[in-house]
C-alpha cells in the first residue's frame, strides 16, 4: 500500500513537472533548434551567387536581391504580411508610415488574390500569436502555406522578399514561432531583425552562413533608419 | 492528579472554539468593512458614484467611485480604471496614483479606482493570500485590500451551472460569472458583475469615451505578458506606444497583442464592439500569480521576488524575464502610468481630434529614482473634502 502510495506521488510529480514545461512553453532556442533554419538554405544559397560581384539583376533572376546590391536599406513602396498573425508588421507598417513611405499591411494576403500594384519589397514578419491566429481562424501551418504562396508570387513579380522578426524573443518561445522562422527566413533576400531577437545569433549566423544581407536594429522603431521611402 | 470533569472539558472546548471563531470573524469582518481612503487631486471636476450612470448597481459593493478630471476644453475622453482583479494591485495602485496627482488640461480623463470592488473583499480559498497591503509614504503607511479574481460569493450567489455569456452566447466556466473581464458588455438584469459592466458601458456612452485602458497584472508562466492587448480601433496607436516604450523608456519590452474577436467577454473586445472607444488592456509581470512560487505573502507580492519563480526563469520556463531583482510594484505599477500617459500622447497624433493633455504625473524614470510614496497623500492632511473611500 505505502509503495503504491509513493508510486502514485512519483507519478504526479512527473506529471506537474511535465504540465509545467508545458506551460512554460520552453523560451530555449537550443543548438539543435538554431540548426533547423538552416535546413533548407539550398534554395537561398541558389540565389545568393553574384558571380564575381556582378549584379545579377532583377529581369535574370526574379528579383534576388545580393549583398553586392544591398545598399543597407530595404526599398519601398512596401507591402507587408504576417506568418503567425502577430502584431510585428503593424509595427514595421506604422514605421514605414514615419517615414513617409506608402505601406499596405495585409494579414490575410493571398497568393491568389495577388496585386502588388507599384510596391518594391514584400515584409513577411516571423513569430507567431496564439491570440491572433485564433482570432482569424487559422493555424501555423496554413499561416505557412499561405505566406510561402505569396512569397513565391512576390518573387515572379520582381519584387524583393525580407524577413523579419521584431518582437524580440517574447516571439521566440515555441515550436510554432521557430516553425514561421524556418518557413519564412530560406526564402528571404534580406533579413531585418532587431537586437533581442537576434541575442542568440540565429539570425545573424544564418545570414553569414548564407551570404544573406542582414540589418539589425536596436529595437522595432529604429528601423526606419534602414528603411528608404522608394 | 486529580482528573478533569467531563463537563469542564467541554467548556474548555467550547471557549477555544468561540475564540477562533471570534479571532476568524474579525478578520473576516475587517477585509471586508476595510475602507481605502483616496486624496484626490485639486485639479478633480467631480466624484460621481458608477450607480449615477446606471440604477442597476444602486446600493451594491460594486457602486464605486468615477474620479473625473474634465478640462472643459474639447479635445478626446479616456477611462482608465484598475481592480478588475484585486489580487493584481498594480492595477488599483496606478489608478489611485493618478485620481491623487492627475491634472487635465485638454480633453477629459475618467480614473476607477476599484472596478469590482466586491472581488477586493474576497479571498482565494487555499493560497494563504494576505488580506492587506501596504506601502510606506512619508507621511504614514497606506493600505489596500487584497482579494481574489472573482466577486465576493456574498455579493453573487449562486454560481449557474453553466455560464452563458451575454449577448454572445458563449459557453464559460461557472466560476467567470464573477470575473468581471468575462462578462463584457454586461446585462442590465444579470448578477452583480454583469450588471457592474453594463453600468460601466453605459458611462462609456455618456461620457463620449474615446479610449479605455483596463489594467493588470499575469503570472509569468502566461503567455499574455508585459503587453498591450487591444482592439482593432487602437491597433496603430498601440503599435507606436509598444515600439516607443521598448525603445525609449523601459528595460523589458512592451509588447502588443491583437484582441481575438471570438473570445468574448473581455474589456479589449467587447467594449471595442459595444461602443464607439478603442479598448486597451495592458498586462505586467507579477511573480505571486505564479503557480510554482514559495512562500505568499506580502513581501512577495509587492517586491516581486521568488527563488522558485527565479530558478523556472534561469530554465527559460517563463513567458517574462526575471532575475534577482524581481518585479517590485514600483517597476510595475510605474509601467501602468507610463504605459497610460502614452497611449493619450500617441493618440493625440494618430486621433489630433480627440487630444488630451494632462501634467502633474510623475514620468517612469521619477517613479523608478524616488519610489511611489512621495505621489499619495496623508488623508488627515487635507481637507475632508477632499478624501473619498474605495
Amino acid at each position: 500500500m505505502k509503495n503504491s502510495k509513493k508510486l502514485l506521488a512519483s507519478l504526479l510529480a512527473f506529471g506537474m513537472i511535465l504540465s509545467l514545461a508545458a506551460c512554460g512553453g520552453g523560451g530555449t532556442t537550443t543548438p539543435e533548434d538554431e540548426s533547423k533554419a538552416p535546413e533548407n538554405s539550398t534554395a537561398v544559397t541558389e540565389t545568393k551567387e553574384p558571380a564575381d560581384n556582378e549584379t545579377t539583376g532583377n529581369e535574370t533572376t526574379g528579383g534576388e536581391t545580393t549583398s553586392a546590391e544591398f545598399d543597407g536599406k530595404i526599398h519601398g513602396p512596401f507591402l507587408m504580411t504576417t506568418c503567425g498573425q502577430s502584431t510585428g508588421s503593424v509595427m514595421l507598417h506604422m514605421v514605414a508610415g514615419q517615414i513617409g513611405a506608402t505601406s499596405t499591411d495585409d494579414h490575410e494576403l493571398s497568393a491568389d488574390t495577388f496585386d502588388p500594384g507599384d510596391a518594391k519589397t514584400l515584409i513577411v514578419t516571423t513569430g507567431t500569436s496564439g491570440k491572433g491566429m485564433g482570432a482569424a481562424g487559422t493555424d501555423i501551418n496554413d499561416e505557412i502555406e499561405r505566406c510561402t504562396a505569396v512569397i513565391e508570387a512576390a518573387k515572379e513579380a520582381g519584387m524583393t522578399i525580407v524577413c523579419a522578426h521584431v518582437e524580440g524573443m517574447s516571439r521566440r518561445t515555441d515550436a510554432n514561432d521557430q516553425a514561421s522562422i524556418d518557413a519564412i527566413l530560406p526564402l528571404a533576400d534580406v533579413i531585418m531583425v532587431v537586437e533581442e531577437s537576434d541575442s542568440d545569433g540565429l539570425f545573424s549566423d544564418y545570414a553569414a552562413e548564407n551570404n544573406i544581407p542582414i540589418i539589425i536594429s536596436k529595437d522595432a522603431l529604429g528601423m526606419g533608419d534602414y528603411m528608404a521611402a522608394e | 492528579m486529580k482528573k478533569l470533569n467531563i463537563n469542564t472539558v467541554k467548556a474548555i472546548c467550547v471557549i477555544i472554539f468561540a475564540f477562533c471563531v471570534g479571532v476568524a470573524g474579525y478578520l473576516f469582518w475587517e477585509h471586508r468593512n476595510y475602507k481605502e481612503p483616496v486624496v484626490v487631486s485639486e485639479y478633480i471636476t467631480e466624484v460621481k458614484k458608477l450607480s449615477d450612470y446606471s440604477d442597476v448597481v444602486k446600493g451594491t459593493t460594486n457602486d464605486c467611485n468615477v474620479y473625473i478630471f474634465d478640462s472643459g476644453v474639447e479635445g478626446g475622453c479616456m477611462l482608465i480604471w484598475g481592480g478588475t482583479h484585486a489580487e493584481e494591485p498594480a492595477g488599483v495602485m496606478a489608478a489611485n496614483l493618478l485620481v491623487e496627482n492627475l491634472k487635465v488640461n485638454q480633453g477629459k480623463v475618467i480614473l476607477i479606482d476599484r472596478q469590482n470592488n466586491s472581488s477586493s473583499t474576497n479571498s482565494r480559498v487555499g493560497e494563504a493570500y494576505p488580506r492587506f497591503f501596504t506601502y510606506e509614504t512619508d507621511w504614514g503607511t497606506k493600505v489596500w485590500r487584497f482579494g481574489d479574481r472573482h466577486a465576493n460569493p456574498l455579493d453573487s450567489w449562486p454560481d449557474p451551472e453553466v455560464y452563458i455569456h451575454y449577448p454572445s452566447g458563449q459557453t464559460l466556466a461557472n466560476v467567470d460569472i464573477r470575473n468581471t473581464n468575462r462578462n463584457w458588455p454586461g446585462k442590465a438584469n444579470g448578477l452583480l458583475t454583469e450588471r457592474t459592466n453594463y453600468a460601466i458601458t453605459e458611462l462609456i456612452k455618456a461620457e463620449g469615451v474615446d479610449m479605455t485602458l483596463d489594467l493588470h497584472e499575469a503570472e509569468l508562466e502566461y503567455t499574455v505578458e508585459n503587453t498591450i492587448v487591444v482592439h482593432e480601433k487602437g491597433q496603430a496607436v498601440a503599435a507606436m506606444v509598444s515600439m516607443m516604450l521598448t525603445s525609449e523608456t523601459f528595460d523589458v519590452p512592451i509588447g502588443m497583442e491583437f484582441s481575438p474577436t471570438a473570445l468574448h467577454g473581455l474589456s479589449h473586445r467587447e467594449v471595442g464592439d459595444y461602443t464607439d472607444a478603442a479598448s486597451y488592456l495592458v498586462e505586467v509581470a507579477e511573480p505571486m500569480l505564479d503557480r510554482i512560487r514559495g512562500i505568499t505573502d506580502e513581501e512577495l507580492l509587492m517586491s516581486g521576488k521568488d527563488v522558485f519563480v527565479i530558478k523556472a526563469g534561469e530554465h527559460k520556463l517563463l513567458y517574462a524575464p526575471i532575475d534577482e531583482n524581481g518585479w517590485p510594484i514600483d517597476k510595475r505599477v510605474a509601467r501602468h502610468i507610463a504605459t497610460a500617459t502614452t497611449i493619450m500622447e500617441v493618440n493625440n497624433t494618430v486621433n489630433p481630434d480627440q487630444t488630451i493633455l494632462i501634467e502633474n504625473i510623475p514620468t517612469y524614470e521619477e517613479m523608478m529614482e524616488n519610489g511611489l510614496g512621495g505621489y499619495y497623500h496623508d488623508p488627515s492632511a487635507v481637507s475632508a473634502d477632499r478624501v473619498y473611500y474605495d
